[in-house]
């Protein structure tokens, strides 16, 4: 039955990279068990994303600043992945390579089976709606609109020809645990409101790789923890692509890698140096995310 | 798509109302001035529209209407015996002094028709309101419209006065015949109004008015009235055309109803355009973000081309009736405000394209917006 549902998840979001391409800078090593105490060991995947030797420098000549050297990294369902280093390091860079939303100036970037890191901004679109969401440190969430309304407009954006666009909204927000609130304008939610409806609006679409940037720094820290949980459930149970950008060590512990970016380049911190891994569901956590049949449930 | 516009606009209602009165201020102007410019072209021609003459002739040289130099009663015979014409009609036109009851003196402009019996008449006053309009074949008798009465200051049909002189009765009153000079209109028969105008000197025709004869084409007969010497023949239509655009050119009335018109438009553009760009730098992000997620440049242009339509919607809605009330605020200064259907679609279809311009400096703004900036900062 997993060997069945991990063939249909890779059919369904494209074939894997070339076996002849780099590994990922962590070495391949097997990750942590997806979720710690929440999953069981699983069968690391294909990687959903693939990132090859990729570079990227600003301005030319003597003003030409490079801002990655030679990344690579695997991007993997049902794994989180932490993305940590000082400002001005690179990774912002890197997650809007990832995201497709930046050119590369060398490297490959797989996606679906192909290299899409030539493709135009007529063909990016399209696979950043199949493939992203994104949530950000300042949600950028439109304060017009209802929390419904927010995910909504998002799902109709991505797909203009999505029907149901509103019971996805509700179903989504249901979800993340916003259900009773998913009426409610922006300005009437909590921070940690805001971001699940981020991350709702993220989801919308079904994409199967989620990018956040700082999306905890802009929280306290029992509302930064219990976000983080919510992305790592997203990981373990929809088998989901997180990666994380960040500056807090304290969220390590809901990794199952931790990428380092320095001066542009990719170094990786070694396994053993993460962290415990948190409890299934600790106290004061919101409600839980409810399992929903997907491509990418658990097999 | 119009969910969102509608309620980015209406979520800060204070900018919303600011782009609404500038659209409806842009709509109430042009509305207002055109339709006041085409009531005076519609004033300027209306003894011309109100004729049933295929054919005006008159003077080659003539260029104003009102001021017309009248040429002698033999070309209105050669005219009537051009091969085509049914029938022919004498027009003279002039201005003279009309003596007011308190002594004191004002211009009117004489218009002196045929009151022949046994045909109907080319031109005659329309719209009689009071009065006896049969009477007008007598000797004396004019008629004038209600609107000058202030002006003539007379309280009663068979209000008696003078005009150049000559005895003139008030046999019947019209209703929305006024002259663009200004001066008020008074019909008289030609013989009576000849003697009002005796600066024009023997039997002067200003206008030759021409009644085509059934089964002949109406440019032939113009072509052969238009070779007679020193004589110029118009359809009704080119007359009025050329009426208007007389009035219009000569004295810059059209430039400065269509400038007013214009500065309209430009105040309802600069207004919406900066109230949709200041709306959409404020939403900058949110955008970013949806185009960050795959939303297309068309899904988030239609954003905002929606909330242009939406103001343009709304600002004629509200501008339009504002313009309905501005006309009868006017008309009670006997000012005309021709509002049409036509007029008001292509003022709908001026303000559709004026938000929209007025939005394209916010789609360049989205066009450009780089989905990569939502990381930065």
């Amino acid at each position: 039955m997993i060997a069945l549902a991990v063939n249909e998840l890779v059919s369904t979001l494209g074939a894997a990279p070339p076996a002849t391409t780099p590994i990922d800078p962590t070495g391949g090593a097997a990750p942590r068990p997806a979720g710690g105490a929440v999953g069981v060991p699983t069968p690391r995947l294909a990687p959903l994303a693939r990132m090859v030797g990729v570079a990227k420098t600003y301005g030319r000549g003597e003003n030409a600043v490079a801002a990655l050297t030679a990344a690579s990294l695997d991007v993997h369902p049902g794994e989180v992945t932490l993305i940590e280093g000082p400002s001005g390091s690179g990774k912002t860079t890197l997650i809007s390579i990832l995201g497709l939303l930046l050119t590369p100036t060398a490297g490959e970037i797989w996606l679906e089976g192909k290299d899409v890191a030539g493709l135009g901004e007529r063909e990016l679109p399209a696979l950043r709606a199949r493939n992203f969401g994104f949530v950000f440190q300042g949600f950028n969430l439109f304060p017009a609109l209802t929390a419904v309304e927010n995910v909504a407009i998002a799902i109709r954006m991505k797909n203009p020809r999505a029907r149901n666009a509103d019971a996805e909204a509700r179903r989504l927000l249901e979800q993340v645990g916003l259900g009773p609130r998913m009426h409610h304008l922006p300005a009437d939610l909590s921070g940690g409101q805001k971001q699940r409806v981020a991350i709702a609006r993220a989801l919308g679409g079904d994409p199967p790789i989620l990018i956040g940037d700082e999306p905890t720094a802009a929280l306290d820290t029992r509302t930064a923890l219990s976000v983080m949980e919510l992305l790592r459930e997203l990981a373990t149970r929809q088998r989901r692509a997180v990666v994380v950008v960040t500056h807090d060590p304290r969220l390590e512990r809901f990794a199952d890698r931790v990428v380092r970016v320095e001066d542009g380049r990719i170094q990786s911190i070694p396994r053993g140096a993460l962290p415990p891994a948190p409890p299934a569901e600790p106290s004061g956590s919101p409600p839980p995310i409810s399992l929903r049949s997907s491509t990418r449930s658990t097999p | 798509m119009w969910t969102l516009a509608r309620k980015l606009l209406f979520h800060d209602r204070l900018r919303f109302a600011v782009a609404i009165a500038g659209v409806s201020v842009s709509v109430m102007l042009v509305l207002v001035q055109v339709g006041m410019y085409f009531g005076f072209m519609d004033t300027a021609s209306s003894l011309i529209d109100a004729s049933r003459a295929d054919l005006w002739v008159s003077k080659q040289t003539n260029e104003s209407f009102e001021f017309a130099t009248p040429f002698d009663d033999r070309a209105f015979y050669r005219v009537a015996s051009v091969a085509g014409v049914a029938h022919a009609e004498r027009v003279v036109m002039n201005f003279a002094q009309c003596k007011l009851p308190d002594g004191g003196d004002l211009g009117v402009q004489v218009v002196g028709v045929d009151t022949t019996p046994g045909h109907r008449p080319l031109l005659a006053p329309w719209n009689v309101v009071d009065g006896d309009a049969r009477r007008l074949a007598e000797p004396g008798a004019i008629i004038v419209d209600r609107t000058e009465v202030p002006k003539l200051k007379f309280d009663r049909i068979g209000h008696t006065t003078e005009i150049a002189g000559v005895r003139a009765e008030v046999v019947a009153v019209t209703s929305g015949i006024r002259s663009f000079t200004t001066s008020p209109i008074v019909f008289a028969d030609l013989r009576t109004a000849r003697s009002y105008l005796p600066q024009l000197g023997g039997e002067p025709v200003t206008y030759v008015l021409v009644e085509v004869a059934p089964g002949v084409r109406v440019a032939d007969v113009q072509a052969r009235i238009s070779a007679l010497p020193h004589l110029a023949a118009y359809t009704t239509a080119e007359m009025s055309a050329r009426t208007r655009s007389y009035w219009s050119t000569r004295t810059g009335v059209g430039a400065g109803f269509f400038t007013t018109a214009v500065l309209g438009v430009v105040v309802g553009f600069v207004v919406v355009g900066q109230i949709l760009y200041s709306g959409t730098l404020q939403y900058l992000r949110e955008y970013g973000t949806l185009k960050a997620m795959g939303a297309r440049n068309g899904a988030v242009v239609r954003v905002i081309l929606s909330q242009a339509m939406i103001s343009a919607a709304l600002g004629f809605a509200v501008g339009a009736p504002l313009a309905i009330a501005m006309r009868a605020a006017m008309k009670l200064a006997n000012l005309s405000v021709a509002l049409t259907p036509p007029l008001y679609a292509a003022t709908a279809a001026i303000t559709a394209a004026m938000c929209a311009f007025a939005a394209l400096l916010s789609i360049v703004k989205v066009l450009r917006l780089d989905p990569a900036s939502v990381f930065k900062g």
